[in-house]
């Protein structure tokens, strides 16, 4: 038997709300070439329902010694808000404004940007895909390229559907 | 472009490219954010503000659970001072992911360790 410490905290969304957390695990250097730089980890919860109000309690199974970024998705019918926040010690400190990105807001893109942008997640560089009506992933099936001759992932959407997808990575410097 | 199956297989397409789109905006603006950080607590309610959820309650305050791993891979948590309230198998790379959590909080106890030393040799 083995036993460690770890931290909770709680949320209390409003009806049509339902909130996901993320911890972002860095990779340590020595393992940096098993591992992508980053590692997502979904936070487990309980709901406990309070009237119209659901209050989810997420468990930080493995918390760090000094603090964790951890990255909160709030969707709604139409949109998600993310924020960002740091667990340090026994306090959550949260994003001063949090980023509302309605669903609706990305058909108005025109087809020059669509066919520019080139994007290939594969094991080094996970993207985290979310059904935003059930905030469930998309799990990647993965299959073989022979073209490549490399393992990929590949996500199967459906069309006129919007989905919520996300990838952390550092900040460039100017 | 008149072709209803044609542009139902590019509306496809274009459904995974735009959720890429979205990748690449979240990146940008995450960026934005990093150093933007409150102690919602003290700046009271965190249901108010430019872009929260009406009526969303972050409570700021963590508590401390205690996780145990039994030999058969049953894990409980047991919260501060309330009742044991889960028992599960452990995903498969949950372990692997404790390992690099065990190798991270290591090395960061070393450095601390290391500060200390240096501290007390000035």
């Amino acid at each position: 038997m083995e036993t460690w410490e770890g931290k909770s905290f709680s949320i209390t969304d409003p009806k049509g709300v339902n909130t996901v957390i993320y911890q972002i695990v860095k990779t340590p250097k020595e393992l940096i070439k098993e591992y992508p730089k980053y590692v997502l980890e979904r936070l487990e919860s309980t709901n406990e329902i309070r009237g119209d109000m659901t209050r989810k309690t997420f468990y930080v199974d493995f918390p760090s010694v000094d603090q964790d970024e951890l990255v909160i998705l709030s969707f709604g019918k139409d949109r998600v808000v993310v924020n960002t926040a740091i667990l340090e010690g026994n306090k959550v400190s949260i994003s001063k404004k949090p980023m509302p990105l309605k669903f609706d807001s990305i058909y108005s893109e025109n087809e020059t940007e669509i066919k520019d942008f080139k994007y290939t997640p594969n094991l080094k560089r996970p993207i985290c895909v979310i059904d935003p009506e059930t905030t469930e992933e998309i799990k990647p099936v993965l299959y073989f390229d022979e073209k490549t001759n490399e393992v990929k992932g590949k996500c199967k959407l459906k069309p006129n559907k919007p989905y919520f997808a996300f990838e952390i990575k550092d900040k460039k410097e100017d | 472009m008149n072709n209803p199956g044609a542009n139902r297989n590019l509306s496809s397409e274009r459904e995974v490219l735009r959720c890429c789109i979205i990748v690449q905006r979240v990146e940008k603006e995450l960026q934005n954010k990093t150093d933007k950080r409150i102690d919602a607590k003290e700046h009271g309610q965190t249901d108010i503000g430019e872009g929260r959820i009406e009526g969303q309650v972050i409570d700021t305050t963590a508590g401390n659970i205690t996780n145990i791993l039994e030999d058969d891979g049953t894990m409980t948590r047991r919260v501060e001072k309330g009742p044991v309230i889960k028992s599960a198998k452990l995903p498969k790379d949950i372990k692997s992911m404790k390992r690099l959590q065990d190798v991270r909080n290591k090395k960061k106890l070393e450095a601390r360790r290391q500060d200390k030393d240096n501290d007390k040799e000035i």
